[in-house]
């Protein structure tokens, strides 16, 4: 156990030091774009050890990105302030979001979920005013102090990615070692045995989602102040699912899981930059091989690889 | 007073009554059999009284309040808890941490603290797998606390299905069909911790169940369902020489005797 | 606000109420049978829309045989998906569910790289209006729409008076009832895609002639499909029926009064409202 800390605390460390060595901007922009795509992937991997997937996290992601922008650009109110109240606009919105998505079987679940998250865009896209409809929000301030925070500089963004990511990722694996984590991993074996010892199945998943919501609701803030432009274009049915990829590829069985999902298929779309529809192709491919061949995901295909190696040495 | 009592109880899938019109009573304390040839909705039964279904007509009264249509989450506060015809189990966890899991609904824990792992959390914790090994030793598994439940033999399934049902600390428990596919020393077994349940822990137990020399072994009363319909009620002995019980069993009956 | 006004609202509505009907029947019947959702099945009524106009307007073959085309290519690529992604993942709820969006983007992506982003109009084969007490209805729609009702009132006569239709029937009801009736469950399940996918491939067909053919347009009858199953209540033909002629007829309205953006937004309210208030639909089991 002590080795794995401080292996985590070495790579902790060397991720801060990164931007004394790292000075190409377009890099640590990657950097910045893994930390915001672990936030997500972390978060839909806590929803989804109750079997559910959120087709509309891109929509939770747009308020709290909206909600941001309108705080920090219309109103003048500080980065600071805005970010939690992002997330709690989402989880707010998340509640009887959910309450009725949760009234309908599984799969019914992912597909309101998925219709949310596109009314959450046609509504910011039809309304111009105050959400700027399709053409977005543009020239949304960086957070202050405003001699930290300025365009050109990645690395103040870089730090505050970084600090929301291990915070983030800290929580969630606390979660999921606690006592409701426990009851959502006994709801993902047995939903019907979980009823009849007491459990409020539905709740739990309630509360689940409401989580996730709440963390998209920061990762959409943390965009919207970073970028400084947010529009219906952005955060679309694609973006839901990339997260959801994440999550499919990495693998369900631990955090480890959407972290290396996201790490991994952050890079390799920037690596294949070419062009954007091409992008879909590989996705859609990569979705397809990865749950007919990996259906753990690549910490699953890992974890067996090593049971394999251990069976083979004794 | 009754502890449980089930009146004019009728459920209907379109066409089909699967329950109809059952009423029948359980006394505290007692241990009662509930039979019947295949598909007359025994396990059905169960369901509208553990809220799995809702009655299309009828009324569940537990403890002297109305728990109709009651979903089963809830009755477990209340003290009424149900097993499964097929095993339920988580099959991943160890049979230790199953059990610990079903003692959630008598934790009372506060989720915060188990975000944060405050030491009352963990005093808590401790206080439960203290609780989780004393049910296993009752139940007889406490050798194979930490196997995988999912790899336990066929008959130490069917005991943690007791165990898991014993955590929340039931009055009333529904065993649907607890000796099922199980053989004569199993069998013995479960019918020994059922009679001990009621003698030692005080739980009032329903049974379904077909095995007839198991329900004439350790049930009280009996009640007797065929086609969704009681057909006769009594004690084991009266219920078995009853010339209608044996002609809605034909064949079944010679099998178990 | 005339009458003719009111009616040429509620005609439209119609019309293209009764495509969506089409297609969402699709839906149901996969997802009654087979407790399945097959994400690929909007892009099939977009490869038929495309296939027409490759088949009738590029090569200049007649209508029906595009149409005719687009079934058989339709019905193909149902039954890749059944026998490639579906069968392997033994009919797996969520599995399936993200395997036929993986299918969905690359099926849609590659189609773009072939064709190019901008859509095709197919011409129509009835060119010209209808004019009934004032209201213009193109001919073209009102073929679509008988198309599409009859092809509904054959579906439920082929459910309810055909051994195949009842096979399946059967089959939905209780599987392993109708596997001890000595129905064969994988020739049911082949049926079943293969019917879904002739009815996306003649929705597809249709709303290619009204709105012409581009590589993105399977998004959008698809996700109204399950708005339309979960409102009719899934698995319920009769239900779909209504729901979906309920909703062209809503977003017809909507389109006309506040724009057509707005429109998917009331469907997904009117969608919430029946999830308070009766999540099973309208001709629904009990959930």
């Amino acid at each position: 156990m002590t080795s794995n800390r401080l292996a985590l605390a070495a790579f902790l460390v060397a991720l801060a030091a990164v931007p004394a060595f790292v000075h190409s901007g377009y890099l640590l922009h990657v950097m910045i774009l893994i930390f915001l795509n672990v936030m997500l992937a972390t978060s839909m991997w806590l929803l989804g050890i109750t079997q559910l997937i959120s087709f509309g996290q891109a929509g939770f992601v747009f308020i709290g990105a909206m909600t941001s922008a309108m705080l920090t650009k219309d109103l003048g109110i500080s980065f600071w302030v805005a970010l939690p109240v992002a997330g709690v606009m989402s989880a707010l919105i998340a509640a009887p979001v959910g309450r009725l998505s949760l009234r309908v079987r599984g799969v019914y679940f992912f597909l309101v979920t998925l219709a949310f998250g596109e009314v959450v865009r046609g509504i910011f896209a039809y309304f111009q005013v105050p959400f700027g409809g399709w053409y977005g929000v543009r020239d949304i301030p960086p957070p202050s102090p405003h001699w930290l925070f300025t365009p050109l500089d990645k690395v103040p963004f870089y730090y505050l990615g970084l600090v929301l990511v291990v915070l983030t990722c800290w929580v969630i694996w606390r979660i999921s070692r606690s006592w409701f984590g426990e009851v959502l991993w006994g709801i993902r074996e047995s939903e019907l045995l979980a009823s009849s010892v007491g459990i409020d199945v539905t709740g739990y998943k309630l509360v689940a989602f409401i989580i996730s919501a709440f963390v998209a609701g920061l990762a959409g803030s943390f965009y919207a102040n970073y970028v400084g432009y947010i529009s219906p274009l952005i955060f679309d049915f694609t973006y839901s699912v990339n997260i959801l990829i994440f999550v499919v590829v990495g693998g369900f069985g631990s955090l480890a899981g959407p972290i290396s999902g996201a790490v991994v298929l952050t890079i390799i779309p920037e690596v294949f930059r070419a062009t954007g529809k091409y992008q879909m192709l590989i996705f859609g491919l990569i979705l397809v091989f990865s749950m007919l061949a990996m259906p753990d995901g690549i910490t699953g295909a890992l974890h067996r690889f090593q049971l394999r190696r251990a069976r083979r040495a004794t | 007073m009754s502890l449980l009592r089930i009146a004019g109880l009728t459920c209907r899938f379109g066409g089909l009554l699967a329950v109809n019109d059952v009423t029948l009573t359980v006394e505290p304390r007692a241990i009662h059999g509930l039979i019947g040839p295949n598909g007359a909705g025994k396990t059905t039964t169960f369901n509208l009284i553990s809220g799995v279904l809702k009655p299309t007509a009828g009324r569940v009264v537990f403890d002297g309040a109305d728990i109709t249509g009651v979903p089963m989450h809830r009755l477990v506060k209340r003290g009424l808890v149900r097993t499964f015809q097929h095993s339920q189990l988580f099959p991943a966890f160890t049979v230790f941490r199953n059990v610990l899991l079903a003692l959630h609904s008598h934790t009372g824990f506060s989720t915060l603290g188990g975000f944060f792992g405050s030491i009352a959390e963990r005093r808590k914790r401790a206080e439960l797998a203290h609780e989780a090994q004393r049910i296993l030793e009752f139940v007889g598994l406490a050798d194979r606390a930490d196997h995988l439940a999912g790899d336990l033999p066929h008959g130490f399934q069917r005991l943690l299905q007791v165990a898991v049902g014993l955590a929340p600390k039931p009055r009333l428990l529904l065993l649907d069909e607890p000796v099922a596919g199980l053989n004569h020393g199993d069998v013995d077994r479960m019918m020994e911790l059922v009679r001990s349940l009621r003698d030692k822990q005080g739980v009032t137990v329903v049974l379904v169940e077909h095995n007839m020399k198991a329900v004439m072994g350790v049930c009280d009363r009996v009640s007797v369902l065929q086609f969704g319909k009681l057909i006769a009620e009594g004690s084991a002995q009266e219920v078995t020489q009853n010339p209608t019980v044996i002609e809605a069993y034909l064949g079944v009956y010679d099998d178990a005797s | 606000m005339t009458t003719t006004f009111v009616l040429q609202i509620i005609v439209t509505g119609l019309v293209t109420g009764s495509i969506y009907m089409l297609i969402a029947l699709g839906v149901t019947l996969l997802f009654g049978i087979m407790r399945v959702v097959n994400f690929v099945h909007g892009e099939m009524c977009m490869l038929s829309a495309f296939t027409v106009y490759y088949v009738s307007v590029s090569w200049g073959m007649p209508f029906l045989v595009g149409v005719l085309a687009a079934i058989v290519f339709s019905s193909v690529v149902a039954v890749l998906c059944q026998k490639l992604l579906f069968k392997p993942l033994n009919y797996d709820i969520l599995t399936c569910f993200i395997l036929g969006i993986g299918a969905s983007f690359a099926i849609r992506s590659a189609t773009w790289a072939i064709v190019g982003p901008e859509p095709v109009a197919i011409p129509a084969t009835f060119p010209g209006v209808f004019v009934w007490h004032g209201v213009f209805v193109a001919k073209q729609r009102v073929f679509a729409a008988a198309l599409c009702g009859s092809l509904a009132v054959a579906l439920t006569a082929f459910l309810h008076y055909t051994k195949p239709g009842r096979a399946m029937r059967a089959v939905e009801q209780d599987r392993e009832a109708a596997l001890l009736m000595g129905i064969n469950p994988e020739s049911v399940y082949v049926t079943v895609f293969v019917i879904s996918a002739i009815l996306a491939a003649i929705g597809g067909a249709m709303l290619g002639t009204l709105f012409g053919a581009d590589p993105e347009m399977g998004a959008d009858p698809l996700l109204k499909s399950f708005i339309i199953v979960q409102i009719g209540g899934m698995g319920s033909v009769l239900g779909t029926i209504i729901a979906g002629l309920a909703i062209g007829l809503s977003d017809s309205i909507t389109g006309t009064v506040f724009g057509g953006e707005l429109a998917f937004i009331f469907d997904f309210a009117i969608l919430m409202i029946f999830l308070i208030v009766r999540p099973r639909g309208l001709f629904g089991y009990d959930v």
